[in-house]
């Protein structure tokens, strides 16, 4: 079994989103000019917003760009509103909205943004291209947790953070438990789970679970691999990349969503500028979203977009014999 | 290009996005001072004081640029 470094206890699945609702219900307690702005979704925690937070939920219904000006305008009188959506709807058909009212004001508006391969949702709310349509956005930090521990300190920082912020929800089987309650989360950084000799996965969010599962199956083949956990996407902890691609000279990339301007852009952009490394990437290729059939025997958008752990370490194998090549 | 300010204590990140003085008119945020002022001078995670000089200021560009 692959040894793992501080912080990091492998242990079983949780889902994401409840991370962020407690840290949402704390922060709502803390800050008494945090708003919930709804848009015919339910909040995280809905319950216990409803039962205590009720006079501070603003319900805009089926009308996303409406909302997004709505919490700009509230943003401007120093409140601190966060909208919670699937991806597509809340910023995708607002987009022109945050990036005109939010963004270039740079006003403090949270998203919590619900978007990945899995859902049974079929292809107009399974989207995987909106994260990386929001990446070429300025003044917006972007933030995918790789599980529970980590969406709730994320959310936390998120709201202590004065600034325009979105955090992925993804849509995913519950991630594996990744973290101790002590990781100390920081904005901006990425954290190395293990160093590795042979190569490097750099992956985000639920990909970071098929990640670690990919270590031990390329541990059986006698390779010792990293991997690296980037959950701020936006700004990217390029030391940390670099670092990683020093060590062992092949990065893969990992990520449930389209593999187009995301992650593993933004490595490979990363790389090329400063050390330019064999790099291969895991994610949806240009194609959209689909429904698919889970059970706990199968689970057919995983074979179909080709994102689970055997994947992951086929394209380490295959990474590695890029940069052989190369020597 | 970008820029981000972090706390001189603990780290954290406080400030990510344009660079501030890049913007000619209808600049929305004035200068670093005015985004530590947002935070009431004191860091939300450590609690440390914020000022000009207690801030690590970072910016990433590939060009020098007039301001």
């Amino acid at each position: 079994m692959a040894t793992w470094n501080k912080h990091v206890a492998i242990g079983p699945p949780a889902g994401v989103g409840k991370g962020i609702g407690k840290a949402m219900k704390a922060a709502f307690q803390k800050d008494p000019k945090a708003l919930a702005i709804l848009e015919d979704m339910q909040f995280p925690e809905i319950e216990w917003f409803v039962d205590n937070m009720f006079d501070r939920m603003i319900e805009c219904g089926i009308a996303e760009q409406n909302a997004a000006c709505v919490a700009a305008a509230l943003a401007s009188e120093g409140f601190t509103p966060v909208i919670n959506n699937f991806l597509f709807a809340g910023m995708g058909r607002a987009y022109n909205q945050i990036r005109q009212s939010i963004l270039v004001d740079r006003f403090n508006v949270k998203f919590i943004a619900r978007e990945g391969v899995w859902g049974e949702v079929g292809v107009s709310h399974a989207t995987v291209e909106g994260w990386g349509s929001l990446r070429v956005l300025p003044n917006l930090m972007m933030i995918n947790p790789a599980d529970a521990v980590e969406a709730e300190k994320a959310a936390t920082a998120m709201m202590q953070y004065i600034g325009p912020a979105v955090i992925k929800q993804e849509m995913s089987p519950d991630p594996l438990t990744i973290f101790t309650a002590d990781y100390p989360f920081d904005l901006g950084k990425a954290y190395s789970l293990r160093d590795g000799k042979d190569a490097t996965i750099i992956a985000t969010g639920y990909m970071v679970t098929e990640a670690v599962k990919a270590v031990d199956l390329l541990e059986e083949d006698g390779l010792d691999v990293g991997v690296l956990n980037v959950s701020t996407l936006k700004p990217i902890d390029e030391e940390a990349i670099v670092a990683a691609a020093k060590r062992t000279g092949a990065i893969v990339t990992a990520e449930n969503s389209s593999e187009i301007n995301g992650l593993g852009d933004a490595v490979a952009c990363v790389l090329c500028e400063n050390l330019p490394t064999p790099l291969v990437k895991v994610g949806v290729e240009d194609e959209f979203g689909q429904s698919g059939l889970i059970t706990e025997e199968k689970d057919e958008l995983m074979e179909h977009f080709a994102l689970s752990a055997k994947d992951v370490a086929d394209a380490v194998k295959k990474c590695i014999l890029k940069r052989e090549a190369l020597r | 290009m970008s820029q981000t300010i972090d706390c001189g204590k603990c780290g954290m990140l406080l400030y990510f996005g344009e660079e501030i003085s890049r913007r000619l008119y209808m600049r929305a945020i004035p200068d670093e001072a005015a985004v530590l002022a947002a935070y009431d001078n004191t860091c939300p995670r450590c609690g440390a004081p914020l000022s000009t000089d207690s801030v690590k200021i970072t910016f990433k560009r590939r060009a020098e640029h007039v301001a």
